[in-house]
């Protein structure tokens, strides 16, 4: 079960639909999350939930041990393409550990036990946007990790 | 000499660190308390303050505790601070310098609670991941989160982007064991090769076993007033030269693992503004090794820019004495570190042993002639980092 509250059950309202939603500020454009109580940016109120498809990036990622015979666990942090600034803690599926890359383009998914609904994510089918030995600039360059951060999300 | 009064560190104790003490936190606590205080000269009656360390990463006892246990009659001024314990140190400091407390002790203790050490009962070298991975990983939503998952996400981006290699962690691992060797201090004092830590098993790849430190028990605790007072006292003070913070913007590391070293950038630069030192000038260094990930942020941000650590560790190390000598001079953690000395220390062993080295008391692992010691504390959102001197 999540350790949900009055600032975080919204979101994880929304993951029980299956729906990723972020805060936007409407004033000025930022992207807000974790959840918060105003922009952090111009400190307006105006912030509107926006439904997100999910694309992004592996920032980086670890691989807990697990117990003996159990699947791999690939923990990641995953930077989101149409929210600059924006990242995800959540599992990374559907892929060998071996030939996961940093900077490495993914699209969002769900898992469920008898808690609740989480995202994941897994890689993308189509050819990668970035070739493999890219992966390492990818990361180096904050501003294509992070979908483009311009100055709201940096 | 940085212009304003300086706080002393005047006391130092601790009890014994083990993996399995046999007594409570509060009576570690307590051990260390009254050994700081007998150190120090001060008479018992004379503290009037008590800071401890007591968040929620290291369940211990408040300051309250301390003053029954110690008997402590007329305290009048208490605090708490996170951990790690250079913000004890800090708080402790300004305490003084505000005329809040005359003598205040300052403690740190940390146990090897159930919920920290499950599957290393019986092995406590080992730290499975089962009592910090969390298999919802919920921590996406709210405030907690493993730092081991997260320190391993921090190491794995480094080696990412700066082509650091594992032997190059391995040297701060090996470095470590091979101080603890001559520290009656340290649990694990058994030598390490760059070898050993290349077999060690992985944990949290890339973390293997031996870029952590272990839980343990144990408590360590220091007495401060001013510089003024501590002339009166029977040992030659250490003084706080300075101390520094940074929370620079994104310092959830979790989700922005480079927040860690630009937050420790920050840290030093806001250390040694407050100094007429530079990081070239200090005789000992005690990067915070809690994961030997941290310790390379720490030393990049003290010498080197940032992902040059490596190169710095490979010039620096001399395969002769199987240690550090940075810049052909300055060791790096002469009692070990927390690797060495355990999780129970957080930081706290590198204040004791540095006030060690800087009366000249640390018996054969004494560094001749060392003067100033800068010890760095944590990491984004917890770093506080200090620079003592001879006084
Ligand atoms: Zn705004």
């Amino acid at each position: 079960m999540a350790r949900i509250n009055h600032d975080t059950v919204e979101l994880w309202q929304g993951w029980q639909r299956r729906e990723l939603r972020v805060d936007r500020c409407k004033d000025c454009g930022t992207w807000v999350f974790p959840p918060r109580p105003f922009c952090p940016g111009c400190w307006s109120d105006a912030l509107v939930g926006t439904a997100l498809g999910g694309a992004g990036r592996l920032v980086s990622y670890s691989l807990p041990r697990v117990a003996p015979g159990s699947p791999p666990v690939v923990s990641g942090v995953v930077a989101l393409a149409e929210a600059p600034g924006v990242r995800l803690l959540a599992r990374i599926v559907g892929i060998e550990p071996e030939r996961v890359a940093l900077g490495m383009p993914l699209a969002l998914g769900w898992w469920e036990d008898d808690g609740g609904v989480y995202p994941q994510f897994g890689p993308v089918d189509a050819a990668p946007a970035r070739p493999d030995g890219g992966a390492v600039g990818g990361v180096a360059d904050e501003g294509a990790a992070d979908g483009g951060a311009g100055e709201a999300g940096a | 000499m940085n212009g304003w009064e300086r706080a002393a560190i005047v006391g130092i104790g601790w009890s014994e660190l083990a993996r399995d003490s046999g007594v409570g936190p509060g009576s570690l606590i307590a051990r260390a308390a009254r050994a700081a205080v007998l150190d120090s000269g001060v008479a018992r009656d004379a503290i009037d303050g008590v800071i401890g360390v007591y968040g929620t990463d290291s369940p211990t006892l408040w300051p309250g505790y301390v003053v029954d246990a110690l008997g402590l009659p007329d305290v009048r001024w208490w605090d708490t601070a996170q951990p790690p314990s250079v913000t004890a140190l800090s708080t402790a400091a300004n305490a003084v310098l505000t005329g809040n407390c005359d003598y205040a002790l300052c403690y740190h203790g940390k146990y090897r609670w159930a919920n920290t050490s499950v599957v290393g009962r019986g092995d406590p070298l080992r730290q499975a991941p089962a009592h910090e991975f969390d298999p919802g990983l919920d921590h996406a939503l709210v405030e907690h989160g493993g730092s081991m998952l997260w320190a391993a996400r921090v190491m794995r981006e480094h080696m990412a982007r700066h082509g650091s290699t594992r032997e190059d962690f391995a040297r701060i691992s090996v470095n470590n064991r091979t101080n603890a060797a001559r520290n009656p201090r340290a649990v694990f004092r058994a030598p390490l090769t760059v070898e050993d830590y290349l077999a060690a098993p992985m944990i949290d790849d890339p973390m293997c076993l031996l870029d952590m430190d272990a839980p343990i028990d144990g408590a360590l605790a220091v007495v401060v007033t001013t510089e003024r007072r501590a002339r009166d006292l029977p040992h030659p003070p250490v003084l706080v030269e300075a101390f520094a913070s940074a929370l620079p913007e994104r310092n959830d590391g979790l989700l922005w693992p480079e927040a860690d070293g630009l937050a420790a950038r920050r840290a030093v630069a806001n250390l040694f503004a407050r100094s007429d030192l530079t990081p070239a000038d200090i005789d000992l260094a005690y990067p915070y090794d809690g994961f030997t990930i941290l310790a390379m942020l720490w030393l990049e941000a003290l010498y080197t820019g940032p992902g040059e650590g490596p190169a710095l560790l490979r010039e620096s190390w001399s395969d002769d004495e199987q240690r550090l000598r940075l810049h052909g001079r300055v060791p790096v953690c002469t009692h070990g570190g927390n690797l060495s000395e355990g999780r129970a220390t957080q930081g706290f062993g590198s204040v004791i042993e540095a006030v060690q080295q800087l009366r000249g008391d640390a018996g054969d692992r004494q560094v001749d002639a060392a003067r100033s010691a800068v010890i760095t504390g944590g990491m984004a959102g917890t770093n506080r980092s200090t620079i003592l001197v001879s006084g």
